[in-house]
């Protein structure tokens, strides 16, 4: 037996690290789809051992009651939402919610949303200044609220943005940036620039779904945000392209979109990310990070490959005239 | 820990027993699921995916993700067989997803996630007597809700509606009704409902004989007009116009009606805020909040 084989005998490790936080997979569960974690741990048996990082349900400074009903279109192998950011407030969850956390053994990450440079420091200083939370992750791309991709589609405002968080906020800040924009590049740029310390590649699609009969959007918000396998090929691309601009800086890329198999997962690594989001196939099935992860190994054992970190952005383009 | 695992809820595979249509435009379906059967009470709910798990299920091969439709169907219990391990439901073929349920064999393994929302205690029924009012996705809860509280020692009536008779999910039989109605002391009742000695009123759009014509309203209003001692109350489940105008004609005459909401859902657990209905005291999740209201406590749009 050749020493090559052998390695390819040993279980490939999934083990990566990200902002300083040890993560036993590159499993990000996204915000928006895994609530404040408590509702989802309710599920018997969840095993948090195949999830590296949770990013908790955006807060925002006050209280949201988010967008009239329905909130959900079902779309070709998607689905659309418009929640429109509701929840209790930060001080609300931080009082009742983030106690819970240390029951699950995992990262947490907070995510934080706001109509102003202001709210968005705030909440990121109060969310941050508690122990549970190890990064905060900006909401700059959400697309159901007015202003809610404001800061996601002008590089000098998400610049002013990052700035001002990062001057009060104790923990990583990590820009969450709208997908679909020509110019995510030039973005990508200024946030780093602006001292982002990891970049979310991307967030959900702007859509619509009309109930024909009725003429009308099916939705109560009128538009809505489009995830799920049917965005994961623009997703994949939108990686690459802020890839291209994060490694020359060193500055690591977290995939989002999409992502229901350990094959996708590569995908988005492949392309560039050090991390792989993980939303709407939880509603699939809550234990789908226990797939994802089982086929994740399973690339990397075909790859020969004994790390995960290993296949991060080795993508190589084909030649073209 | 032990006891969280006997309450689920459970995301877990089930495995089709039998399924067969009940009516023109529903099927009833068997699954085997102990987990899930174990601990169901009425009226809570299960999601299931529309896609049968290929038969070489090896963890997260892409054929063993569902990917169209992508979200798992919110379905009521109809029947729970806690000893067998087994459940039935019956649900309506709506569309693209509620077809492909229809392809469900005995044999295939399915993803189900359940049981789901709060439940009716039989302590939660002050009243003597419970009316319980709907049709459609509704009827089959109610049915399940029926024998939790006979056995308890209610005195139930079932009230049903539909457009026309085929779409009932069960076959109808003629039956003396215990408590004569607007002067009919024999109608047709659903098969079920009659074998257990439950009282059932059937509305239908049009004139047949056995059965009361227009809205469900038509029996209820009827059977609104009668004396019960020891107090009675709705219960209603059904499309959400049907349960409305139950709301309605509950809140004119003082009765008190407590409604089973039916709501487009994502994680049906609390977490994406998507099910949301509008209350007194702002959007409330139907999944966990839910389904079960207080008929004064909805905004009715």
């Amino acid at each position: 037996m050749t020493p090559e084989q052998n390695d390819t005998n040993a279980e490939p490790s999934l083990e990566t690290e990200l902002l300083g936080m040890k993560m036993r997979t590159p499993l990000i569960m996204a915000s928006g789809t895994f609530g404040y974690a408590f509702e989802i741990a309710r599920v018997a048996d969840l095993d948090f051992s195949h999830i590296g990082a949770v990013i908790l349900k955006s807060v925002t400074l006050e209280p949201r009651q988010g967008n009239p009903p329905p909130r959900v279109a079902e779309t070709p192998a998607g689905m659309l939402n418009s929640v429109g950011l509701q929840n209790p407030g930060v001080d609300y969850v931080i009082r009742h919610y983030l106690g819970m956390l240390e029951n699950f053994d995992t990262n947490f990450i907070a995510s934080v949303a706001g109509h102003t440079v202001h709210e968005y420091v705030e909440c990121s200083v109060k969310m941050a200044s508690h122990e549970s939370i190890r990064a905060v992750e900006l909401n700059m791309s959400c697309p159901n609220v007015r202003d809610g991709r404001r800061f996601a589609s002008d590089p000098a405002g998400a610049a002013a943005l990052i700035r001002a968080v990062k001057e009060r906020c104790p923990k990583p800040i990590i820009a969450k940036l709208a997908p679909g924009t020509e110019d995510v590049g030039e973005i990508a740029g200024a946030c780093i620039d602006a001292g982002a310390d990891a970049l979310s590649a991307g967030n959900t699609y702007v859509g619509m779904v009309i109930d024909t009969r009725r003429r009308r959007p099916l939705l109560g918000g009128n538009t809505g945000g489009l995830s799920g396998p049917a965005i994961r090929p623009l997703a994949v691309h939108n990686v690459c392209l802020v890839h291209q601009v994060a490694s020359q800086k060193n500055i690591p890329v977290i995939g989002c979109g999409g992502v229901m198999t350990g094959n996708d997962a590569a995908e988005m690594m492949l392309a560039g990310a050090c991390a792989v989001q993980v939303g709407t196939a939880v509603f699939t099935n809550v234990h789908i990070a226990a797939d994802i992860s089982a086929g994740l190994r399973k690339y990397l054992v075909a790859q020969k490959e004994n790390e995960v970190s290993a296949i991060v952005g080795t993508l190589q383009q084909n030649e073209t005239s | 820990m032990s006891e969280r695992k006997r309450t689920g809820p459970f995301d877990i595979i089930a495995t089709v027993v039998a399924q067969e249509p009940a009516g023109s435009a529903a099927y009833r379906l068997t699954l085997d699921c102990p987990e899930i059967a174990r601990c169901a009470k009425p009226p809570q709910f299960f999601t299931i995916s529309c896609h049968a798990l290929s038969q070489i299920h090896a963890g997260a091969d892409a054929d063993s993700v569902p990917l169209d439709p992508i979200l798992r169907r919110p379905l009521g219990f109809y029947r729970v067989r806690p000893d067998k391990g087994e459940f039935d439901t019956i649900y309506q073929v709506v569309g693209r997803g509620t077809g492909m349920l229809t392809l469900l064999k005995p044999g295939d393994r399915v993803r189900v996630l359940g049981p789901l929302g709060k439940n009716i205690n039989p302590k939660d029924i002050r009243s003597r007597t419970a009316l319980l009012v709907g049709g459609g996705a509704g009827l089959p809860p109610l049915c399940y809700l029926s024998e939790a509280l006979q056995d308890a020692g209610k005195e139930i009536i079932v009230i049903a509606g539909a457009r026309y008779r085929e779409l009932l999910i069960a076959p109808t039989v003629s039956r003396r009704l215990k408590r004569p109605v607007g002067g009919r002391k024999d109608v047709q009742s659903l098969e079920p409902l009659a074998q257990r000695d439950i009282d059932c009123a059937i509305a239908l759009e049009r004139h047949e004989e056995g059965f009361f014509e227009g809205l469900i309203t038509a029996p209820l209003e009827e059977y609104l007009e009668l004396d019960y001692e020891g107090g009675v109350e709705i219960v209603a489940c059904g499309p959400p116009p049907m349960v409305r105008v139950i709301a309605k004609l509950a809140e004119k005459k003082s009765v008190k009606c407590t409604v089973v909401m039916e709501s487009r859902m994502g994680c049906a657990i609390g977490a994406c805020q998507t099910c949301v209905i509008k209350t007194t005291s702002g959007y409330r999740r139907v999944c966990v909040e839910g389904p079960v209201f207080d008929a004064k406590d909805i905004v009715w749009e």
